[in-house]
């Protein structure tokens, strides 16, 4: 498992991921941050499935820095699908999978090592977004005339506590990816189901049935995001979450194990 | 000792038959080539082989380990399969490194095998700017990594310049006089019939011929190529020699005639007494790739067959029929 990690990380060291994955988080972050700060004041931030409207109040606590980024998981969750979704379908779009599963004919092997060092790059990018976040916050909120007074208390526990739960939303996205990929083998099928998802089919269902909606995956995902949301505890969403990465993993394991490397 | 014994495997995709009862033994050492129209079921079996695929029935050994259990063998195997695949983005240093780290292979493997097929110093670029020939070296060179016992090159010269081919040659000549297993398929029978030792024909999924090249070549025979001095004679020629007991058949321009050099005299006196003039008479070795013609059915694979699938993909080959191990079926000789 230690070599196909170590595989696996080296291909990761790619000007492309690097650029568009973790450059892309961050960028992202700032870019989400500094919308819901500004619009704050006039009562009307932008709310992703999930989500919440975020008041100046939410802003000024202790760890407000965070409020727009965890306001918005389900968004930057998308660029985590796809980072984690190219890398499983470049594989078979380049060919790689054929050379890839001969040197290690342990087809689960090569996937957990795979989710493994995808998890190594997920950490670091949502710690590349949240450091962003916490350099550009506090010129923000000046800018957006919100107080930073309260975000010197408890600073220690809640960047850690922020960063974690915004790790623990973006791997979840991660794993979806890694299903999408499996399953579909394509790149563009992948992120196209996944942002089709997000966009149209949860908000589809919380127009329709909003007491089911709380239940759906990107709405799990955004309330671990959140530390736990109105609509479900932070318990409750990480055992919801759990079962949805488990089924997942599973239907990409039992897939990727059993199917014809015919790329 | 046998590297590879295939028993009666078989691989079916859907309707279509791939690869059906195939028996097939390639024996340790020297260079094997492979070959076959295309959709005759080359990769499929290639695949079979090293795991990527399943058999629907029948069995194989690699090694002497079923393949079934492909983590066995592994590490003694080295391809190339369909062309190379790499991260575009990166260096072929790295490129390589990554495959190296996957199989447990030092980074000083890596500039050998770099050096091997001369891309050492062009390590550092990306593998985007490599010309199709500096890829396929690169594949080649990701095959060698493990320094295998057997290595599984499939069209290994695609986009090599002619230089770059006849250094691949020896390459190929040098792994299989080492000792090591080389197993090639490729198109190009010229290139074959220079590296290869032994041969492999397979058509429709079927063996068709299996064993030494100097075999198949000297049971296709010798014959005469006689062009009259008047292209209007060869119809008449071809009926005069058939009439005097030889099998003779017209081409274009010239009559083949199905004799050895030895009878040449004759055939012209023949010629000269029926009031026809030879422009050219020439003994010659009906060439691989006659022989290649006339047992494949002297038509491309990529024209079809009944039950074709869609080509595209190199796994979706198909086949129909099977034959015997070691060969054996004598081929039709070019007339």
């Amino acid at each position: 498992m230690i070599r196909v990690i170590r595989s696996e990380l080296a291909r990761l060291k790619n000007p492309y991921y690097i650029l568009g994955g973790i450059g892309l988080m961050a960028a992202l972050g700032v870019l989400t941050t500094t919308i819901i700060f500004l619009t704050a004041k006039g009562g009307a931030t932008m709310v992703p499935p999930g989500g919440r409207a975020v008041s100046v109040r939410v802003l000024e606590a202790a760890d407000g820095m965070f409020a727009g980024l965890q306001n918005t998981a389900s968004m930057w969750g998308i660029v985590a699908l796809a980072i984690w979704a190219i890398a499983v379908t470049s594989d078979y779009s380049s060919g790689l999978i054929r050379l890839l599963v001969q040197a290690e004919p342990s087809r689960l092997r090569l996937l957990g090592g795979k989710a493994v060092a995808l998890t190594a790059f997920t950490c670091l990018a949502t710690l590349a977004m949240t450091v962003a976040v916490l350099v550009v916050s506090p010129v923000i909120a000046r800018m957006a005339g919100v107080s930073t007074d309260a975000w010197g208390t408890d600073l220690l526990p809640a960047i850690v506590g922020g960063y974690l739960q915004l790790t623990l939303s973006a791997l979840l996205w991660g794993v979806v990816g890694l299903f999408v990929g499996v399953v579909t083998r394509s790149t563009g099928v992948a992120i196209a189901v996944g942002i089709g998802y997000l966009l149209v089919f949860e908000m589809v269902v919380g127009m329709v049935l909003d007491s089911a909606s709380k239940w759906l995956p990107g709405s799990t995902f955004s309330a671990i995001a959140l530390g736990g949301s109105a609509d479900m505890a932070y318990g409750t969403a990480l055992l919801v979450a759990a079962a949805y990465a488990v089924a997942a993993l599973a239907i990409a394991a039992v897939t990727f194990r059993r199917r014809d490397i015919t790329a | 000792m046998s590297v590879i014994r295939t028993d009666k495997l078989s691989r079916r995709f859907g309707d279509v038959v791939a690869v059906r009862e195939l028996d097939l033994e390639i024996a340790s050492g020297g260079v094997v080539g492979l070959v076959g129209p295309n959709g005759a079921g080359k990769s499929t079996l290639i695949r079979l082989l090293l795991g990527l695929i399943r058999p629907t029935s029948g069995n194989a050994l690699v090694f002497g380990s079923p393949i079934s259990r492909p983590r066995v063998y592994a590490a003694r195997i080295g391809a190339l399969i369909e062309g190379p695949a790499f991260v575009p983005s990166l260096s072929a240093r790295t490129n390589l490194r990554s495959v190296a780290r996957l199989r447990g292979i030092s980074n000083a493997r890596v500039d050998e095998v770099l050096d091997m097929v001369g891309l050492l110093g062009r390590s550092r670029e990306p593998a985007k700017r490599f010309s199709l020939g500096m890829k396929q070296r690169l594949g080649i060179a990701a095959a060698l990594l493990p320094d295998p016992e057997l290595l599984v090159l499939d069209e290994p010269t695609n986009g090599l310049d002619p230089a770059g081919m006849v250094e691949m040659r020896q390459l190929l000549r040098a792994l299989g006089d080492d000792g090591r297993t080389v197993i090639v398929s490729s198109h190009l029978l010229s290139e074959i019939e220079a590296a290869c030792d032994t041969l492999a024909v397979i058509r429709y999924g079927e063996l068709l011929f299996s064993g030494p090249l100097a075999d198949l070549v000297s049971q296709a025979g010798e014959c005469i190529e006689t062009v009259p001095e008047y292209p209007n004679d060869v119809g008449r020629l071809t009926k005069l020699l058939t009439s005097r007991g030889w099998k003779a058949t017209a081409r274009d321009e010239d009559v083949r005639v199905s004799a050895p050099a030895s009878q040449a005299a004759a055939v012209n006196r023949a010629a000269a007494e029926g009031g026809i003039t030879l422009r050219t008479l020439r003994p010659r070795e009906v060439s691989l790739e006659e022989v290649f013609l006339r047992m494949t059915g002297e038509r491309s694979g990529d024209n079809g067959r009944p039950g074709d699938m869609p080509t595209g993909d190199g796994a979706r080959e198909d086949g129909s029929a099977a034959s015997d191990a070691r060969a054996t079926e004598k081929p039709e000789v070019p007339a």
